[in-house]
């Protein structure tokens, strides 16, 4: 068991002004993901926040035509969803980090629900490297670790490089021995 | 970056192999069906006169029925490595899976009737990951047959090489010889068992039911013209009852318990009839039934937990049930195996020895308690409730239901928080909850797939957190975990349990 996996250090203050909005905000030891990951969040936001967006203008425009609250839908989405676009990917991206341990992969994430999970290599079934459309855009590549359990049994760690998300298949790969629980 | 991606991928992979060209085939049936609808549809449009759109939407058909087939074919190929199988699949979405052979529980090669025509066989690899939702663990879909054949050998050979000395898994059923049943329930026992299983859950069905439409079917135990129409009008019972409208009250709710009853002891008796629990070399085997006979084997290797449950009643009268968590689903709605419907508890610890398992710790010492934060916790998801009561009461009486409704339930809180414990017990952890019925899961450590430690936005005000436990089988909604303790004791609580689990 690596010294890693001990409990975080208490949180330090933060530099509040000038500080990177990419900057991680992670327990210690653990690795950030590739920055251009922060993007495809931020695309992944557009994706569901433009077309709520259009949908609000269209129904403006056409439904509620002569109504008091004209308007209201799309002055909501719209500052709702600029919000959502300029200020979640980067909190969700300094919250996402990993730690390749001897024996366990460690994924934290989350911003508002932190999850902090643990697999052991000795638990892996099999592994993933998934690209979707946005991951090859920005260069990321997603690993996907399967265990035999009912709950949690699909583990996903974002954002790799896709040489790292490959690196790490292979070094959990080799630490699989057949053990028949 | 991903040209280089693409790259590395070539070098390490210098021949992935493809899926057999007539897989494309292979789709037929499947075309054929959704054709019927398209046929279908082009005949009306036939006849209704629009040819062109009936042709269109043929052809349509015929061409998405060709298409996906093609692009499986064009997209997916995997490489049969030394001692792993990688797969290489999607269009948009670029999937590699690797399936170590280390993992691969069962090869399955099936044919359907296209397949069986053409030689060519799905090669299905089991790894015993539950990837749920349709989704499945490795499927090459289809190569040649003898190909087929050649993987499956080549993935047995290497769990041969691995496991040199496993005894033969035949032995599943025989050498059963007269041994004394390590646990069983004569008739009393079930039938004992079929009042602890008294339905409240009937009981309430039947008497919203009867609220609603009893006086139109005149089956209403609460009503006196029930008891004036279905019994002799002189029976002394009779006059009695309809006396006062107390008694029929207290009749109509005597009657509502004895259905309840009834369908317990009736439910429970189909269900557990002549059970009997035996040990074989590999594990269990249970036998039970009134009409429907099952007769199941329980290998111990695939026993994830033991769970005890006893309710209020059952434990008042110093009895419990166990089951045991499997990677293999029970029959019927419980995802556990029940291996004890009704026991005593020194019942219940011949069942663990019978498995090899140590008896529960006797001393009350060492079991952990959450953090009191998650009471608070508690109440404070009911505050809302409270306010909301507050403010209808201005308005309307019925607010008092809704202050007694969140009285209760916070009530519930705190009793749920005073009753859950749990306890590290060398190589397993004991995790106690519930108040009303309570719950014991005993999970040995190595059984833990994975653990996840949770907080959300208000655990962290309250500086708790939770640890989840993945472990396979049981029931898809039921994760076992610990709630509410403080954030450090959660992680300690984590590490401690994976250094068991590696």
């Amino acid at each position: 068991m690596t010294t890693d996996l001990a409990a975080p250090p208490p949180e330090t203050d933060r530099p509040a002004v000038l500080r990177d909005p990419l900057q991680p905000h992670l327990p210690e030891g653990m690795h950030p993901v590739e920055r251009s990951y922060a993007w495809v969040l931020r695309l992944r936001q557009m994706a569901t926040w433009i077309p709520l967006f259009i949908g609000a203008l269209v129904l403006d425009n056409f439904a509620f035509e002569g109504q008091p609250f004209r308007g209201l839908a799309t002055a909501v989405v719209g500052i709702v969803g600029l919000a959502a676009i300029i200020f979640v990917p980067q909190r969700i991206y300094r919250r996402l980090g990993y730690l390749l341990g001897e024996k366990m992969l460690r994924i934290v994430r989350g911003w508002l629900f932190h999850v902090d999970t643990i697999v052991p290599f000795v638990r892996v079934q099999h592994i993933d490297v998934a690209r979707g459309p946005l991951d090859k855009l920005l260069g990321t590549a997603s690993l996907i670790v399967h265990t035999a359990g009912t709950h949690n049994s699909i583990v996903t760690l974002p954002g790799l490089s896709p040489e790292r998300a490959g690196e790490m298949r292979d070094t959990i790969r080799a630490t699989i021995k057949t053990d028949w629980q | 970056m991903s040209e280089a991606a693409e790259a590395i991928m070539e070098e390490e992979m210098p021949a992935p192999e493809r899926l057999h060209p007539l897989t494309m085939l292979t789709g037929l049936g499947g075309i054929l069906k959704s054709l019927w609808g398209a046929i279908a549809a082009s005949a009306f449009l036939l006849y209704s006169g629009n040819q062109t759109i009936a042709i269109a939407v043929i052809g349509f058909a015929l061409l998405s029925g060709f298409i996906q087939p093609l692009l499986r074919y064009l997209s997916f190929s995997f490489l049969v490595e030394e001692d792993e199988i990688v797969m290489n699949s999607g269009i948009l979405n670029r999937n590699h899976r690797s399936v170590p052979f280390d993992r691969v529980q069962d090869v399955n090669i099936e044919q359907n009737p296209i397949a069986r025509v053409f030689g060519l066989a799905r090669v299905k690899l089991e790894t015993g990951a539950s990837a749920g939702k349709g989704e499945e663990d490795g499927i090459i879909d289809s190569i040649a047959l003898d190909r087929a054949n050649e993987l499956r050998d080549r993935i047995r050979r290497h769990r041969a090489a691995a496991l040199p000395a496993l005894p033969d898994r035949g032995e599943a059923m025989e050498s059963e010889q007269a041994r004394p049943a390590v646990f069983a329930m004569d008739a009393r026992r079930v039938f004992l068992a079929g009042m602890f299983n008294f339905s409240l859950a009937v009981v309430g069905a039947l008497f919203g039911l009867m609220q609603t439409l009893g006086d139109v079917a005149n089956f209403n135990f609460f009503s006196r013209t029930f008891w004036q129409e279905s019994f002799a009008p002189d029976n002394p019972l009779v006059i009695f009852i309809l006396a006062n409208q107390i008694m029929a009250v207290i009749a109509g709710l005597v009657s509502l318990v004895l259905v309840g009853l009834a369908t317990g002891i009736i439910g429970t008796a189909l269900r557990e009839w002549n059970f009997r629990l035996d040990r074989t070399e590999s594990g269990f085997r249970r036998r039970r039934g009134l009409l429907t006979l099952t007769d199941t084997v329980l290998p111990l290797k695939r026993v994830q937990a033991a769970i005890y449950l006893d309710g209020p009643v059952k434990r008042h009268y110093g009895w419990t049930s166990l089951k045991l968590q499997s990677l293999a689903q029970d029959s019927g709605n419980s995802g556990d195996h029940v291996v004890a419907p009704l026991a005593r508890p020194d019942e219940t610890k011949e069942i663990l020895a019978a498995m090899d398992w140590r008896p529960l710790p006797e001393d009350a010492e060492d079991w952990h308690r959450p953090s009191p934060a998650l009471a608070m916790e508690g109440l404070l998801s009911l505050l809302p409730l409270f306010i909301g009561g507050i403010v209808l009461l201005f308005f309307h009486w019925s607010g008092l239901l809704v202050i007694g409704a969140a009285t209760l339930l916070s009530i519930g809180a705190l009793l749920d928080w005073r009753w859950r414990r749990h306890r590290v017990d060398r190589d397993r952890v004991l995790i106690r909850s519930g108040w009303w019925q309570k719950r014991l899961v005993i999970l040995p450590l190595a059984k833990i797939q994975s653990a996840d430690l949770r907080r959300n936005f208000i655990d962290r005000w309250f500086g708790i957190a939770s640890v989840r436990l993945g472990v396979a089988g049981g029931k898809g909604f039921s994760a076992h975990g610990v709630s509410g303790l403080a954030t450090a004791d959660a992680f300690r609580l984590r590490q401690r349990l994976l250094e068991g689990s590696v």
